[in-house]
């Protein structure tokens, strides 16, 4: 080893010694330092999961879906639209959906109450998710009232209760029949809710789009890359936001390091004062100092980080559901997919490391002048 | 203003540093005003401290503007789905004007902190400290420069609006846009192959001369520049398509995802650590015959004439190798 | 190898506390001579002894070194000599880590590292592998009778064994020149005379001593070659024994 590595690995033996001798003072800030990375990592994990939930989900969804307007408020569809659109070239087929939401004034929460465009439901049952089938107790065969538009109750047969993996979308989701649900809400006769458009060429989409609202002014087309882009930004913004105010918590935190960094105890500075008289210059404390803010910074973002990870994927981020998913009574309670994502964990050293680095500099570079004379006149 | 993580680490790395560099600048201005080799009175013995000081936080601000930078790529690239028509980094950072001064200004942040901690080291290593007013001379124009970047990156991420269409590495041919990728997309593949190997050819052998004779250092500066643009231009216009493997592919920075390897990182590391090196030694060449320095800088001088040439040598051997195995084939 | 001349140190320069605690003193020591300064407390001894060091810089005067310990660090002048004087600091600590080894009154012993630990440190930012620095520090402590207590805590070890462990750590970068500011105000009359031992062994193998003291035991001792007096930071007196 050439003498420039030799007197790194020195100082770094050295540091290593002499941080395990501040047991204390180390334990504490590690502490706190991995605490604030556990809160930025886990804001961070939670969302991007979340994100990449939804577009797992959104890929399934309709290329195209076109909703009526009226007076700048969705409006029912007329049917004949469908027939319209179906013959604009590149559309391979237009499917009118039913939907609408119903409110549980019981339980205070929202059912999005949907109907099935295939046969795979008989009259007078309902297919439910398993959110909802938990809060009320429901299982196979049992029987569930909701109350129409009419005023009067319906009751329906549960006849199949949705497996917990397709969970963020469907937890209080109710599928019923297209009969069944118009009945219901009373929807008039020769509308939908609105209408689902499938395109042959996805990069036809677009072109379709514009097609359609030339035909019907009063429509609305919403690409799936639409959603896709608010979805991402909605999601980006929560996170946003979370980390705007997480934000504060680092400030406090740059602020207590500092603190740290710069109250050098009178052991610490006892003890650089001899480190300087016997032989070490400025810059040798420079490195040591660096040397100790690199390790305190690795093992305590190393240390947050697997403890986001656990809290996130383990354990279905318990300390903040309420606040992320928060729109719903009745939120999902699904496992994330785990995931490493190094474009976070870079952001995350950025948001964590940095301000700790940028913080303990001058304190640093004060405690490295101490003068060497200092320990021959007995010590600070 | 799209609060992305991202762009949030991205601004808060940005502003600590600009802050940070701007307190060093005003240390330098204190002492290219008070510095005096000959006093040993306290007053100087508190200024040589102090370039302790600076020498640290510009050594931190490489390292984070190395980061950043890739970060900063990572990041446009992350934000492509919100604007039509971007694929990738290239898309977002059309999306205003104020994308691409942005990644020039650091870049050129990283290298000329790193010429100037090559500064440092030939200073520190003479008793009379005779580069002391070029480097700091040198800092106050690192830090005009570094506030540049930060107000180009907060200009750049708040007027980020979602939706506007833009130009990406993909239609760069058929856009009329004149903008620097295109136009270096836009180069034709087999003569600007051919104007690297020249350049780099021609650079390591002068870096070898330098090597071994200890002079010559401004023409490897001039040569290190030139491999590194011709360098970025042969990539992006003829050996990237051996990484992608589709003809019409030309972007610079698909090369650092996942896909390819992150090869890329790579590639513009070598080149980065090329031209810092390349440069440092012609940096340092007027300062050579300094009393104090003249047995200080010649050995450092070929140290980086031949750091130089092994980055340069590396970069050569990987893009000649991809385009002689891959199985893509140009026109 | 060693030579001041009319070297000052004044503190606070300017301030209502200006503090002149060296004035004028010019001096001269060669290679492996031994010297031993007298002089109250508060006399300026330790100025002295910190200037010597390259521990500080005169305010005026001038400090010329030489000695095959410091060659190649810093360009010299014609005559071989370095000239400290105005020396940035990094060179002093350079050329003070390996001319120079320092006896502290308070043995200044790092808590909690062992005797072995303490006496390795000054050597870890020259560059030296590990290995040998462990090596080279045994050795020291064993010649010196303490090699059983490597691995003791300094605060376990008695004043004996602390100061022992002071002189090994000041010898570990092979100095020419071994410091020492009172080393015997805080030891007992027998572990005084033990380190005195010591030092004439030191001195024996040709390292130059220079000891600041006001204890008869050390300036009445027959290890002077020169006694100097230092009086309010004034040279009294220059009687040459023998």
């Amino acid at each position: 080893m050439t003498p420039a590595l030799d007197r790194q690995r020195n100082i770094l033996d050295f540091t290593l010694s002499s941080l395990l001798r501040r047991r204390g003072k180390l334990l504490s800030l590690v502490f706190i330092y991995s605490t604030v990375v556990f809160v930025l990592a886990s804001i961070m994990f939670f969302t991007h999961a979340l994100r990449r939930e939804a577009q797992i989900l959104l890929a399934d969804a309709p290329e195209l879906v076109v909703q009526r307007m009226v007076g700048g408020r969705h409006d029912p569809i007329p049917l004949e639209y469908a027939v319209a659109i179906s013959e604009i070239r590149g559309v391979s087929g237009v499917q009118p959906r039913f939907w609408g939401y119903y409110y549980d004034a019981d339980l205070g929460a929202n059912y999005t109450l949907q109907a099935v465009s295939d046969n795979s439901l008989q009259t007078g049952n309902i297919a439910i998710g398993a959110g909802l089938a938990q809060l009320r107790g429901l299982g196979n065969g049992d029987a569930f009232s909701l109350w129409g538009s009419d005023g009067q109750p319906r009751t329906f047969t549960v006849s199949r209760v949705f497996s917990p993996a397709s969970d963020l979308l469907t937890t209080d989701l109710i599928m019923t029949t297209e009969g069944d649900l118009r009945e219901l809400f009373n929807f008039s006769k020769g509308t939908a809710t609105d209408l689902s458009v499938a395109v042959r060429n996805p990069r036809e989409v677009q072109t379709v789009a514009e097609r359609i609202v030339e035909l019907f002014p009063d429509c609305r087309p919403i690409t799936r890359e639409d959603i896709q882009r608010t979805y991402t930004a909605v999601f980006d913004w929560r996170s946003g936001i979370l980390l705007v105010t997480a934000s504060m918590a680092i400030w406090a935190f740059v602020i207590f390091s500092w603190d740290r960094a710069s109250g050098i105890s009178a052991s610490e500075r006892q003890e650089i004062g001899i480190l300087k008289s016997t032989g070490w210059a400025t810059e040798d404390i420079l490195l040591l100092k660096l040397w100790e803010g690199i390790i305190v910074s690795l093992t305590s973002f190393l240390l947050g980080l697997i403890g986001a990870y656990i809290h996130i994927f383990f354990f279905s981020a318990p300390l903040f559901t309420s606040v992320l998913k928060g729109w719903a009574t009745l939120y999902p309670s699904f496992r994330l997919t785990p995931f490493i994502d190094y474009y976070q964990v870079a952001i995350l050293f950025v948001l964590s490391v940095f301000p700790f680095l940028l913080a303990t500099i001058v304190p640093s570079w004060r405690a490295a002048i101490i003068d060497p004379d200092n320990a021959m006149r007995g010590g600070a | 203003m799209i609060l992305q993580p991202g762009v949030i680490a991205l601004l808060l790395a940005s502003l600590g540093t600009t802050g940070l560099l701007l307190y060093a600048a005003g240390i330098g201005i204190q002492i290219l005003r008070g510095w005096d080799v000959t006093s040993s009175n306290e007053q100087q013995l508190m200024l040589e401290r102090k370039t302790a000081l600076v020498s640290s936080i510009i050594a931190i601000l490489l390292g984070f503007q190395i980061a950043t930078l890739a970060l900063f790529i990572y990041t446009a690239d992350a934000l492509h789905p919100l604007f039509t028509g971007s694929m990738c980094a290239v898309g977002t950072l059309n999306v205003n004007p104020f994308g691409y001064p942005t990644l020039l200004a650091k870049l050129a942040c990283t290298v000329i902190s790193g010429i100037w901690l090559i500064l440092n080291r030939a200073d520190n290593r003479s008793s009379s400290s005779p580069l002391t007013r070029t480097r700091f001379l040198w800092l106050l124009a690192l830090a005009p420069l570094a506030t540049f970047e930060s107000v180009a990156l907060v200009t750049f991420f708040m007027k980020l609006k979602p939706n506007v269409i833009t130009s990406c590495c993909g239609s760069l041919f058929d856009g009329g846009q004149a903008t620097l990728s295109s136009v270096l997309a836009g180069l034709t593949p087999l003569p600007t192959a051919l104007v690297f190997y020249i350049t780099a050819i021609a650079t390591l052998i002068s870096s070898l001369y330098t090597w071994r004779t200890g002079r010559g250092s401004r023409i490897l500066a001039v040569g290190s520049v030139a491999t590194f643009i011709t360098g970025i231009a042969a990539l992006i216009a003829f050996f990237c398509l051996y990484y992608y493997e589709i003809p019409t592919h030309h972007c610079p920075f698909c090369l650092l995802q996942p896909e390819y390897g992150r090869i890329g990182f790579l590639l513009y590391g070598l080149l980065i650590a090329g031209v810092i090196t390349g440069c440092g030694s012609g940096a340092l060449e007027r300062h050579k015959t300094k009393p104090g320095l003249t047995r200080v800088i010649p050995p450092l001088q070929r140290r980086l004439a031949i750091f130089a040439a092994v980055s340069f040598t590396i970069y050569l051997t990987l893009v000649t190798y991809q385009a002689a195995v891959s199985s893509f084939k140009s026109g | 190898m060693i030579e001041l001349i009319d070297v000052t140190k004044t503190f606070n320069r300017g301030a209502a506390n200006e503090y002149r605690a060296v004035r004028g003193i010019t001096l001269e020591l060669a290679a492996g001579e031994s010297l031993i300064i007298k002089g109250p407390s508060g006399s300026g001894k330790t100025t002295l002894l910190s200037m010597i060091g390259c521990m500080n810089r005169p305010t005026s005067g001038r400090i010329r070194l030489t000695g095959e310990t410091i060659a190649g660090l810093v360009d010299t002048d014609a005559s071989g000599f370095v000239e400290v004087t105005s020396l940035p600091e990094r060179f002093l600590t350079a050329i003070r880590r390996r001319m120079f080894g320092f006896v502290f009154q308070q043995f200044n012993l790092i808590r909690g590292i062992t005797a072995l630990e303490n006496v390795m440190q000054p050597a870890y930012p020259v560059g030296i592998p590990r290995r040998q620095i462990q090596h080279d520090a045994a050795e020291l402590l064993a010649s010196l009778g303490v090699g059983h207590r490597q691995t003791a805590l300094v605060e376990h070890l008695s004043g004996g064994e602390q100061q022992r462990v002071a002189i090994a750590r000041a010898l570990i970068n092979k100095p020419s020149v071994l410091i020492a500011d009172e080393p015997t105000a805080h030891l007992d009359t027998v572990l005084s005379r033990e380190f005195m031992e010591i030092a004439a062994q030191l001195k024996k193998m040709g390292t130059t001593l220079i000891i600041a003291s006001h204890d008869p035991l050390v300036y009445e001792s027959d290890l002077a070659d020169r006694t100097i007096v230092v009086r309010d930071g004034v040279l009294v007196t220059t009687d040459t024994e023998l």
